[in-house]
């Protein structure tokens, strides 16, 4: 049977470390608890890059640049946005194109996770341990990936799993974004490849929220429209659901 | 029985003027981004 899990970047947006005027690079997010210092967490960034995306479910995917909610913990270049209502009421004051570098041997870094980028969704670490009695999550289980603001549930990505996977498969940036960061990585953890849309998979695949880029006059309007309030969802589809643990919030359809 | 729940989240996202992203360009990992 499968599951039904909602997971929390634990913190808000990640900021630059010190104020470096509007526009800068921000290194790899540095692993506070592997350095044995008080944990900082895993945040999430607005990011700007190409992509594709879909405006109705038969529709023909757009290409163009796009903007998304989620975690990107490797290094990326960074503009202060310039609305003035932005950076408050749980919107982004930055947006970043993501990059990437190889991690030094002596650095301690935070992973992705999910990992979103590239044509293959990849969930590899979070709340395993506490989540899954086994390592293994049936096909099609739904991980909804969010944050949490003001006790609402901001959803960035849905991730619909379609098996575990060797992490040979991996591009190289991913392999250093989701394994590399991990140089004694847990025995038992999985790697999931999320279902992803083609040309005959075109329902229930995994996607994270997006919007063309517009002008900036309707930009906070546009970003507020990123809240999603999960729970109505759920409710809505009259599914029983089983709570597994209070700190992991995960659900098993039944 | 995920399905039911996977288009209803679909549903409100495209309520919301939003689009579904299935795809972003990953930045490519090469010496050149070395710091060695």
């Amino acid at each position: 049977m499968p599951y039904v899990i909602k997971l929390l970047h634990p913190k808000g947006e990640r900021l630059p470390e010190q104020s470096s005027g509007c526009a800068g690079e921000m290194d790899w997010a540095i692993d506070h608890c592997a350095l044995g210092l008080n944990c900082g967490g895993h945040r999430r960034k607005l990011l700007s890059c190409f992509g594709r995306s879909l405006a109705s479910l038969d529709g023909k995917p757009a290409d163009g640049q796009i903007m998304f909610w989620g975690e990107w913990e490797p290094p990326s270049r960074y503009k202060k946005m310039k609305h003035p209502s932005l950076g408050k009421d749980g919107l982004p004051s930055y947006i970043h194109t993501p990059s990437i570098r190889y991690i030094q041997e002596e650095e301690r870094v935070l992973n992705t996770d999910p990992y979103v980028l590239g044509t293959t969704f990849y969930y590899s670490c979070c709340q395993q341990a506490r989540l899954l009695a086994k390592p293994d999550l049936p096909e099609n289980s739904i991980i909804l990936f969010g944050s949490r603001f003001k006790h609402r549930f901001i959803l960035d990505t849905v991730f619909v799993v379609e098996r575990a996977v060797e992490s040979i498969k991996l591009t190289a940036t991913a392999r250093e974004a989701i394994i590399a960061v991990h140089p004694n990585r847990p025995a038992g953890m999985s790697l999931f490849a999320g279902k992803m849309r083609t040309d005959t998979q075109t329902e229930m695949f995994s996607f994270f929220l997006v919007y063309r880029h517009r002008t900036p006059e309707d930009l906070r309007d546009r970003l507020s429209r990123l809240t999603i309030w999960i729970w109505p969802i759920m409710e809505s589809t009259g599914l029983t659901i089983k709570i597994r643990g209070l700190r992991v919030h995960g659900w098993k359809t039944e | 029985m995920t399905s039911k729940l996977w288009h209803a989240v679909v549903a409100k996202v495209f309520s919301n003027k939003l689009n579904l992203g299935v795809y972003a360009e990953e930045p490519a990992l090469d010496k050149r981004n070395n710091n060695d």
